[in-house]
């Protein structure tokens, strides 16, 4: 079984590559697709812009969100992935260096699944990516899919 | 004196009466006599029957006078010859009857008529003689009967004389005796009279006795004491005079002092009686007020000086006024004499004067008051419009500094996590090509890049006290400070740390940021006693000031109090990093949340002698 994709939205380029070394770094060895604004990551989700045409009926394995995109921002594109059928059980990470309550008690409203500081320290952003990548990716009940 | 005068002038009178009898029976006896020597001598010249019987008759008369007299008479010679008289009377009875028997027996011719003439010669001269005795006799009683009278009458004279000289004398007594009777009370009751004239009221004229005099003086008395009340009423009504003249002075006086000040007065101030429709009394000011003068002001009443439209609502504030709902009515049109309004703040209450029931009107002025008022308003407008834009742009600068703050956590901290991400990999990476001194460069960027990022947590948590909204609840301290104990305790376990906390301390607070605080306080007494094998942090409550102020104390290593102000300044630090690593913000976030309590904190402290740290919150009942 092909392990499933994971993406990955952040505009911090540095961010990203770390986030993808703290990845290999923990053996996670799913599929990473990066979207670097939050418009990006709905066309990738729903196959549209850029991504039309897209097959968006494998379903991710998980989304890594950053809060703070361009375009449209991290909490705009939790609320669309929860609106919309397609991808209303998918787990959704959120990524922020923000400890602002407010970002994470909106991202719970809102459906988030877990939350993620990324901290200063890399070693610790890069445990805390190693346990989200156990949890989520070996050890959660992937949701069945959903019927659109 | 009058009877004894009378006694003896009849005491005279009838030893006059008496006298005058014994004259006249002396007169009868001596009368009758003659008549019978009248008769006798008829009888011997006639020798008939009738001088004979008449002249028996005549003697038997006589010797009844004599027996009478006999009873009468006093005198002792009187008597003798009334004694006498008889004897000689009935010798010439004999002799009489003698001569009788005579001239029967020579009429019957038994005598010769010589016989009987011879013996009636005889006979006769004897009667002759006796007669003649007997005439003596009683003239001698009729001279001591006269001599008696006139003696009688001369000692009666002499009584009458006496009596009259004693009626005299008595007259002349007892005329003085009365002279001096009414004259002594007379002179007192003129002297009394004359000392109560003098005005000695109560001085009373004695009294004595029943007459007039006596009456006169108790009547002056009365008359005294009359004369006193009315004096002492006089007196009494001259004090009322006097008293009432000083009342009417001070009245006077007063009535002046309040029409100054009712003239004086800065206020308007109005009288009208109730229920009438013009105003009874005004001064200056209020005059001056509606431009009136204070002769016209009496001739006008409410409905002049309010607009008809206003009338009611004036009306019914000086109702409320009157029911104790407002004190004042305020800002009230009122309108002049040339029609300009004025605005007042009308003080009404009602008096009786006199009897009658007032309403006084108190009228301020607030025209200046107004404007002031409306400039103060204007100013108001200007001024919230002034903290409506400030609080705009403070609002808007808050917002920048939200979105500031939330920049720098999420822009600053990607470089720096960048920073020490890639010098990790560079380390675990590529770390065994470097030599030990360079992979402990890499190690410094990485300690510097985050104390940098805790720098910034740091900012962002004492920026975030400053915002956040305060919800107060009450919290349980104790069981807050047992759970922050833990917490440390677990991060730090190779500490020994006693923690000894107050049980039942409750507070009304923010429970996060009290949270927040406790926190901080606590970590600070675990870094501070760092250096101690074995720790005491003790947390609890001590009156202060009257009130209860919290305590975190420990037995660390302490500071100067000479650096006590710099205590709770962000970025201020008494300890250096090497030896006790930190920000220097806790502190100031710690006194910001306390503030935002409304309380107070400060601290108390001896270079290794442990440090204590006081907080108040502010006491919600």
């Amino acid at each position: 079984m092909k392990a499933k994709t994971i993406l990955l939205v952040e505009d911090n380029p540095s961010d990203v590559d770390l986030t993808k070394r703290a990845l290999t770094k923990a053996r996670i060895a799913n599929e990473l697709v990066v979207a670097d604004d939050g418009q990006e990551a709905l066309d990738y989700l729903f196959g549209t812009g850029h991504y039309a045409g897209r097959d968006t009926a494998p379903l991710l394995a998980l989304v890594l969100l950053d809060l703070k995109l361009p375009k449209v921002d991290g909490l705009e594109v939790l609320k669309r992935i929860r609106a919309d059928a397609r991808t209303k059980r998918l787990p959704v990470v959120i990524l922020t260096s923000s400890k602002e309550e407010q970002d994470i008690a909106t991202g719970y409203d809102l459906g988030a699944n877990s939350y993620i500081r990324k901290p200063v320290d890399f070693s610790q952003f890069a445990e805390a990516i190693a346990n989200l990548g156990m949890y989520w990716l070996v050890l959660n009940e992937p949701p069945p899919k959903a019927v659109p | 004196m009058a009877i004894l005068v009378m006694f003896i002038l009849a005491w005279t009178s009838e030893q006059l009466k008496q006298s005058a009898a014994q004259h006249n029976f002396a007169e009868e006896m001596f009368t009758t006599h003659n008549n019978r020597i009248a008769l006798r001598d008829e009888y011997i010249l006639n020798h008939n029957e009738r001088p004979k019987e008449q002249w028996l008759q005549l003697t038997e008369n006589l010797k009844k006078l004599v027996e009478r007299a006999q009873a009468e008479v006093v005198l002792p010679e009187q008597k003798l010859i009334l004694q006498q008289i008889p004897l000689y009377l009935d010798k010439t009875k004999k002799l009489f009857t003698r001569l009788c028997v005579n001239q029967d027996e020579m009429i019957t011719g038994r005598i010769s008529i010589a016989q009987s003439q011879k013996m009636e010669q005889l006979i006769y001269s004897q009667l002759i003689i006796d007669a003649h005795t007997l005439l003596t006799q009683f003239q001698k009683l009729q001279m001591i009967s006269d001599r008696e009278y006139a003696a009688r009458q001369s000692q009666g004279n002499v009584l009458v004389l006496v009596c009259v000289l004693l009626l005299a004398c008595f007259t002349i007594f007892s005329s003085m005796m009365v002279a001096r009777s009414i004259a002594t009370p007379l002179r007192r009751l003129r002297d009394g009279l004359k000392v109560i004239g003098d005005g000695n009221l109560d001085y009373q004229i004695a009294v004595k006795g029943d007459d007039e005099l006596s009456n006169l003086a108790s009547v002056s008395n009365e008359m005294a004491a009359k004369l006193k009340q009315s004096y002492a009423s006089l007196e009494s009504l001259q004090r009322e005079v006097a008293e009432r003249k000083r009342v009417e002075e001070a009245l006077r006086d007063a009535e002046l002092k309040f029409r100054t000040i009712f003239d004086q007065a800065s206020d308007g101030i109005l009288l009208a009686e109730k229920g009438s429709s013009t105003f009874y009394m005004a001064n200056n000011k209020i005059c001056e007020m509606l431009g009136y003068t204070q002769k016209e002001i009496i001739k006008i009443g409410l409905s002049e000086i309010h607009l008809e439209k206003d009338l009611p609502y004036v009306i019914e504030q000086f109702e409320r006024m009157a029911r104790n709902e407002i004190s004042v009515a305020s800002d009230i049109p009122v309108r002049r004499k040339d029609g300009r309004i004025f605005y007042a703040d009308i003080n009404s209450s009602s008096v009786n004067l006199g009897g009658k029931d007032y309403l006084i009107g108190v009228f301020r002025d607030i025209t200046e008051r107004k404007q002031a008022e409306e400039e103060i308003k204007k100013l108001n407008n200007e001024l919230e419009q002034r903290v409506i834009d400030r609080t705009a742009q403070l609002e808007a600068s808050n917002k920048e500094l939200a979105s500031f703050a939330y920049s720098v956590s999420h822009d600053l901290r990607a470089p720096l996590r960048g920073i020490d991400g890639w010098s990790l990999a560079l380390l675990e990476d590529y770390g065994e090509g470097l030599d030990d001194q360079a992979r402990k460069y890499l190690h410094r960027v990485r300690t510097e890049t985050q104390l940098m990022g805790r720098l910034i947590d740091d900012l962002l948590k004492l920026s975030r006290v400053t915002r956040a909204e305060l919800r107060l609840m009450p919290i349980d301290l104790t069981a807050m400070a047992h759970s922050i104990a833990n917490r440390l305790q677990e991060e730090r376990p190779d500490r020994r740390i006693e923690f000894i906390i107050q049980p039942a301390l409750r507070a009304d607070g923010d429970s996060q940021l009290i949270d927040i605080a406790l926190s901080n306080l606590f970590d600070n007494a675990v870094k501070f006693t760092g250096t101690r094998s074995h720790a005491k942090i003790e947390f609890g409550d001590v009156g202060v000031d009257g009130g209860k102020a919290f305590f975190v104390h420990d037995d660390g290593v302490g500071f100067d109090m000479a650096h006590a102000p710099k205590l709770f300044g962000a970025f201020q630090r008494l300890h250096k990093s090497s030896e006790f690593p930190g920000t220097g913000i806790g502190l100031a976030t710690v006194q910001r949340i306390i503030h935002r309590h409304g309380g107070r904190i400060w601290a108390n402290a001896q270079i290794d002698q442990g440090a204590t740290f006081y907080f108040t919150l502010k006491e919600t009942t």
